[in-house]
């Protein structure tokens, strides 16, 4: 072999190959360099019109600088989304705006059209850029674009079918959202607390579409149970008591874990019984559960059954038990009781509790 | 055979060992980079729709328990805590563990947080050392202090483990800064993917860089040397290295790295006695997982036992790095040792099928390239002069040997400062990231040997140096 020739071409080779990474460097960090000063640019161009618009002085001059605005986000649809984005900012804080700016703030909307320039875009683009324009449409409200929302419902792409979910969510689309759900019942792309999140943007009548989605089908999963009764359990949805009564019988331990939270969640005299029971089951979790019902009902039975829990045999639920029946015992009769009583465990975490509230 | 054929021998075997070494070392790290360069792509683009932001008053991001053990931090322990206060989470408590401090740590917490001693009850799920009292002061009600006798950074974190309240914690250094949204991110691994069981975030030096409020404002690269070549081995080590290992990851820095609890009390809390304990839970867990998914495969359940452990690059800790070379060359030896300690301990996965890809391609690699790897290149710096020397070898063959080695190390290292900047738009200007990929080229020349040096040094008095922890002298953050 000849190492002259082949030593020569391994430093060309090497000094080359440094040399491409430098430059790949270089071209990377310009780039970026350029890339943030446009877009910074575009930001303060798009906030700057918004404040000429708002501030000018008369109405022909507003509408000339409306027309800027507008050609100047037709022609990037960078632009275009760094506008939409600080007219949601104003919009938010619309409230706060006096009649006149709120007038000037529809006349924007009027002018720009952006729910139908970002359907154009949704056309053009990809699909991570698709989903951001997704979820613009639906902080504007654009119920007009539900179609176009809808379609992207049916994508491959785990992201773009998430954020289409969850505009249409927001936007309150019933059957669309049922879809969703449907959708997630057989397949694990979606973890259950992304189902959560989704179902807590719902904007619709959340107790509507959850009968209508277990009416719509004869075996919701346990899974799927689980995962809605977590979702609205804070909602105190009185009207779907049912589901959370049949949850609590249900042979499913995170449907029944479930049932109780909501159960409790809810609070209500009607469901004391239930409560009482899950403070008395075998599992940890539906002791803890039913503490906040216990604590929220407030029945001699249920300062009872919450003093009963403070001997629990767990930790952490005679830590919660404790601060509950603080909370529920103002005279301090019953903590006395425990501080006083022969269970060292439960008088500890009473002391701790108040410990920490003195 | 005479001695001297013999050593001829042995150089000529040593000196083709070496290369193929250095070429399969060379083609890892080509994978690694490949891979680390279409993840990061992807993520990128669907950080564009995922903003992070619309979770931040999310009820579904699960509560976070952070742990900082604490040793000897009278300079860093407050400013650290009203940091960690200022966070954005929905819900997250402070346990800061004062681990018998020799210092005024503990008199530096009860005095600025006018702390109160409570009696109070913990489950001791893993067993620690003594704790003496825990503090809390309602006026800071996410803030709790315990303080106990000394036993270890690990023995500190299974304290704070055992009075943590809720399903998640995260462990943090008290010399670190994370920053403010970090816990968001990587809360929201957590929330789209409910198999993960560990997030690691990523560690980036500070020397040199404003970090205020738990926000980077300013990069800077640092006048020392030493710190310049941390930075470049910071970029690699965790864009390359943890990026690329997906599931298989090994390590999950102990200054920042979110647990599932219930997890890590099942797999028996963090090993005393090691210094290497962040690498450790990580390989116990894997350990524990894939058993777990092993004995299911026998039983009837369909569903298998799926677990994540993932690297999140976006969630960001700042660390300020040695800034002398002695305590680098300290930093180093314990990192191997810990190495060392964590592979011997688990030793039984290795090449072992039924760890999968853990046993079969991470902790072997582990074993080859980052333990013993420090070896073999130490001795190349001696055998392959000496066989030029004895003419053993091409003067032309060494020169290709030299070259392509430091062209692959150079090309390899630049490429991390790549990575950084497609990860971080525009932390770096062009002239700073040219900067640190000159940094790249010199770190071959001396930085490399020193660090390969101490790596070796922390191989043969490993069991001396095994539970010697050391100190390292560190700047106070440019806040």
């Amino acid at each position: 072999m000849n190492y002259e020739a082949l030593a020569i071409f391994m430093f060309i080779a090497a000094v080359f190959v440094i040399l491409l990474g430098f430059i790949w460097l270089y071209v990377v960090a310009q780039q970026q360099e350029d890339f943030l000063k446009k877009e910074k640019l575009d930001y303060t161009n798009a906030k700057n019109h918004f404040s000429a618009i708002l501030g000018s002085p008369t109405e022909l001059s507003r509408k000339e600088e409306i027309n800027e605005l507008v050609k100047l986000s037709q022609k990037s649809s960078t632009f275009l989304l760094c506008v939409v984005t600080v007219y949601l900012d104003y919009n938010r804080k619309k409230e706060t705006l006096s009649d006149s700016r709120q007038k000037v703030l529809d006349e924007i909307y009027m002018g720009l059209e952006p729910i139908s320039q970002l359907r154009k875009l949704l056309k053009k683009c990809n699909k991570y850029e698709k989903s951001y324009i997704l979820r613009l449409l639906a902080d504007l409200n654009a119920t007009e674009a539900v179609e176009d929302i809808k379609e992207c419902l049916n994508s491959k792409n785990t992201t773009l079918q998430y954020n289409a979910g969850m505009a249409l969510s927001i936007l309150g689309v019933e059957n669309s959202v049922i879809e969703f759900l449907e959708m997630c019942e057989d397949n694990t792309k979606f973890s259950h607390r992304i189902i959560m999140e989704l179902l807590n943007h719902y904007s619709g009548d959340k107790s509507q579409l959850i009968r209508k989605y277990f009416a719509s089908k004869a075996d919701v999963s346990d899974y799927m149970k689980a995962t809605i009764i977590k979702a609205i359990k804070d909602e105190k949805l009185e009207s779907l008591k049912y589901i959370f009564i049949d949850g609590f019988y249900s042979d499913s331990h995170q449907v029944r874990i479930a049932s109780v939270k909501a159960m409790s969640s809810l609070g209500t005299p009607d469901l004391e019984q239930y409560l009482i029971i899950a403070s008395k089951d075998s599992d940890w979790v539906m002791r803890l559960s039913s503490l906040p019902g216990l604590k929220a009902i407030c029945s001699k039975e249920c300062i009872l059954a919450v003093k009963h829990i403070t001997a629990d045999e767990e930790w952490w639920v005679r830590k919660r038990a404790a601060q509950c029946l603080v909370e529920m015992d103002p005279d301090m009769v019953y903590v006395e009781e425990v501080i006083k009583g022969y269970d060292r465990y439960a008088a500890d975490a009473v002391k701790e509790c108040l410990y920490k509230v003195i | 055979m005479s001695l001297i054929e013999i050593i001829r021998k042995f150089i000529s075997f040593f000196n083709y060992f070496c290369m193929a070494y250095t070429l399969s070392l060379s083609f890892v790290y080509l994978i690694q980079f490949i891979i680390s360069v279409f993840k990061i792509k992807k993520e990128q683009k669907v950080e564009i729709s995922d903003d992070y932001m619309r979770y931040e008053d999310s009820d579904n991001l699960l509560p976070i328990s952070l742990i900082v053990p604490a040793y000897n931090e009278q300079e860093n322990i407050v400013n650290n805590v009203k940091s960690l206060m200022n966070i954005n989470y929905p819900v997250f408590e402070i346990i800061v563990v004062n681990d018998g401090s020799k210092d005024n740590t503990h008199r530096e917490m009860v005095d600025a947080f006018r702390l109160k001693k409570i009696k109070s009850s913990i489950k001791v799920d893993i067993q620690t050392q003594e704790v003496q009292g825990i503090y809390y002061n309602s006026k800071y009600p996410n803030l709790l202090y315990i303080d106990k006798l000394n036993g270890g950074k690990s023995d500190a974190l299974n304290a704070g483990i055992n009075a943590s309240s809720y399903p998640l914690f995260a462990c943090l250094d008290a010399d670190s800064r994370i920053e403010r949204d970090a816990l968001l991110k990587l809360g929201q691994v957590f929330l789209k993917d409910s198999s993960t069981v560990v997030a690691g975030g990523f560690v980036r030096i500070a020397n040199g860089s404003v970090v205020e409020d738990g926000k980077w404002r300013e990069f800077n690269i640092p006048k020392k040397m030493v710190e310049k070549f941390q930075i470049v081995e910071y970029f690699r080590s965790f864009l390359y290295g943890r990026v690329s290992w997906g599931n298989s990851l090994l390590i999950v820095s102990g200054a920042f790295g979110l647990f599932r609890k219930d997890i890590v009390v099942k797999v028996g809390g963090y090993k005393l006695n090691t210094i290497g304990e962040d690498m450790e839970i990580i390989v116990k867990i894997h350990r524990y997982m894939r058993r777990q998914r092993e004995e299911q495969k026998g039983s009837k359940r369909k569903k298998r036992v799926k677990y994540k452990i993932a690297f999140c690059h976006e969630a960001v800790c700042w660390t300020q790095g040695p800034m002398s070379l002695k305590d680098l060359m300290n930093q180093r030896r314990r990192w191997q040792v810990g190495l060392f300690d964590t592979l011997l301990s688990h030793f039984s996965m290795t090449l072992n099928p039924i760890y999968g890809s853990v046993g079969m391609v991470s902790i072997p690699y582990n074993w080859i390239y980052e333990l013993f790897g420090a070896m073999i290149e130490f001795l190349g710096y001696f055998i392959i002069p000496f066989s030029l020397l004895m003419g053993e070898l091409n003067a032309f063959f060494f020169i290709i040997y030299l070259l392509l080695t430091v062209s692959i190390g150079s090309v390899f290292s630049i490429g991390g400062v790549i990575l950084e900047q497609y990860t971080r738009k525009g932390c770096m200007t062009p002239k700073q990231a040219m900067t640190l990929a000159c940094y790249a080229l010199i770190e071959n020349f001396g930085y490399r040997q020193i660090v390969v040096f101490s790596r070796v040094q922390g191989i043969l008095k490993f069991r001396k140096l095994k539970n010697q922890w050391g100190s390292i002298q560190r700047k106070t953050f440019n806040e």
